[in-house]
């Protein structure tokens, strides 16, 4: 009888403490919904494939840790008043906060542009620098969302944030909201993610409201083949210009930069595969994972993320705007020699903004090749929304 | 302590202001650069110019005789084709002239085939 009892005792407990009676128990149906969302998110990164590198380990972040009890993330060593005691994050930790680290430290976004730097050929740039200028207007989404924010009451840090979305550019967002913003990782980092893949559906209807017919068709001249020494003196050249300019940037334009030489000298080869390949894949896994692992059910499902979901929307669609606008005025300004569908490439979805330009540009031309010229300003918004993203940092940040 | 409107404004002009000023610093100085490795290029070019052009005008009379015969066959192969199209239309036709159809600078189809092929992404 006493067996019994002990087995009914220990089986009580055992189920007491377990994931389910969390889910059932005080807040715990939040947990439950974002369980709910991240088998969503998976389906739509294995089924529907939409951008699966970065969502399949966003969305099993999300499940892990809102599963109660399980203790692969806490959100409250992260959000302690006084400040983050690393030595308690040492200690309590679970798999998930301890890789947080990277994120929280600011290594694994300047690491993932190290690896960009180290696939992006910025040929096309320094053949027609002019294009830096449309990298620069496509940035001003992102002053329109900060406006948005603060219009909607958030504070100057939070708004910040939600505005560097329009830089669209994942490590960029993931790196300003992590240092002025981290309460709100989650939910900016899964919607910058989401707006990047969905930019072939948000820019054509702006490309096609701001452009005329004629505009359109126009044939670009062909690019003028840049040097060896030039593609080798340019990242040395931006890295000093804008650091000395804005050291606050110097992280990511600095790693961006120490990418492209790395790719661009052809003297270290070994190591410049690893960053495009290995590099590029181990931290994007880790960031992937982190950065789902924020979207704690408490922290996502309240009216915050709905506005941050608004604001990042309006942040593309203004930065598109931005760009095609300049882009019209260089049209006008040049006798017709620039098409303006390569102004909304000016936002930093590599290579994704640049193709849309082209198949825009196709659809009116079928001969028009457009996707070199828009491939200029594309990588101009890189250097753009890095440098934007030095200054937000340095107005709002603590 | 600013209300919002006044930091939003301060925000956006100086952020603005700096993103274009360090991008326009940007452009004018690799322009300059670029203008600086043209004259460079074109110090050196000028003098590898001259010692290739002996060289140049030997092999030019050569193709010249082997293209004019390549017509007469292409344009015999053109005819065959078009009468292949016709054939059985019950159709008239006569063939006027033969001229190549891209336009000068244009690329010839099939390169721009490929070239459609391989950049198309979705």
């Amino acid at each position: 009888m006493e067996v019994w009892n002990k087995f009914i005792d220990t089986i009580g407990g055992i189920l007491g403490e377990s994931g389910f009676a969390g889910l059932f128990t005080g807040e715990g149906w939040k947990n439950l919904i974002m369980i709910g969302v991240a088998c969503f998110f998976l389906f739509l990164a294995i089924k529907k494939q939409f951008e699966p590198l970065l969502l399949l380990p966003i969305a099993f972040g999300m499940l892990l840790t809102n599963l109660p009890g399980a203790g692969l993330y806490h959100p409250e060593l992260w959000n302690l008043a006084g400040g983050i005691d690393y030595g308690e994050v040492l200690h309590e930790g679970g798999i998930l906060d301890l890789l947080y680290m990277g994120v929280k430290l600011g290594i694994y976004p300047p690491l993932i542009f190290l690896g960009i730097g180290a696939m992006t050929d910025f040929g096309p740039l320094i053949a027609n620098p002019k294009s830096f200028l449309l990298g620069a207007a496509a940035q001003f989404g992102i002053f329109v969302a900060f406006i948005g924010a603060l219009a909607l009451g958030m504070p100057a840090n939070q708004a910040a944030s939600i505005g560097i979305i329009g830089g669209a550019d994942g490590p960029t967002a993931i790196f300003v909201t992590s240092k002025l913003a981290p309460e709100l990782l989650g939910p900016i980092a899964v919607a910058a993610y989401s707006y990047m893949a969905l930019i072939p559906v948000i820019q054509p209807p702006f490309m096609k409201l701001l452009t005329t017919k004629k505009e359109r068709m126009i044939r670009m001249t062909q690019l003028r083949t840049v040097s060896k020494v030039e593609k080798i003196i340019f990242p040395v050249l931006v890295t000093i210009v804008v650091s000395l300019l804005l050291p606050s940037a110097a992280p990511l334009v600095g790693m961006l930069m120490l990418g492209n030489l790395m790719r661009e000298s052809g003297v270290v080869d070994r190591i410049c595969k690893t960053a495009q390949n290995e590099l590029m894949n181990i931290i994007t896994i880790f960031l992937g994972v982190t950065v789902g692992a924020t979207t704690n059910g408490a922290t996502f499902l309240n009216l915050n993320t709905l506005k941050i979901v608004a604001m990042g929307l309006a942040a593309f669609c203004f930065g598109t705007v931005g760009g095609l606008l300049l882009g019209k005025l260089m049209c006008l300004v040049t006798k017709g020699k620039v098409n303006p569908l390569i102004g909304s490439a000016g936002v930093s979805a590599v290579p994704m903004a640049a193709r849309v330009s082209q198949k825009v540009g196709q659809q009116y031309d079928p001969g028009n090749f457009l996707l070199m010229h828009a491939m200029g300003p594309n990588v101009a918004g890189v250097i753009g929304s890095a440098v934007a993203a030095g200054v937000l940092l340095k107005m709002c940040g603590a | 302590m600013e209300n919002w409107s006044e930091i939003a404004l301060n925000v956006t002009i100086c952020g603005l202001a700096i993103v274009f000023g360090a991008l326009i610093m940007l452009v004018i100085l690799i322009s300059l650069f670029g203008k600086i490795m043209d004259a460079i290029n074109k110090k050196s070019r000028a003098s590898a110019a001259v010692p290739t052009q002996t060289s140049t005008p030997a092999p030019a009379p050569a193709p010249t005789p082997a293209a004019q015969a390549d017509d007469g066959e292409l344009i015999a192969v053109i005819s065959a084709a078009v009468s292949a199209m016709y054939d059985g239309s019950g159709k008239q036709f006569t063939i006027r002239s033969v001229r190549p159809a891209r336009r000068a600078g244009e690329r010839p189809a099939w390169a721009a085939a490929g070239l459609r092929d391989n950049t198309r992404s979705f």
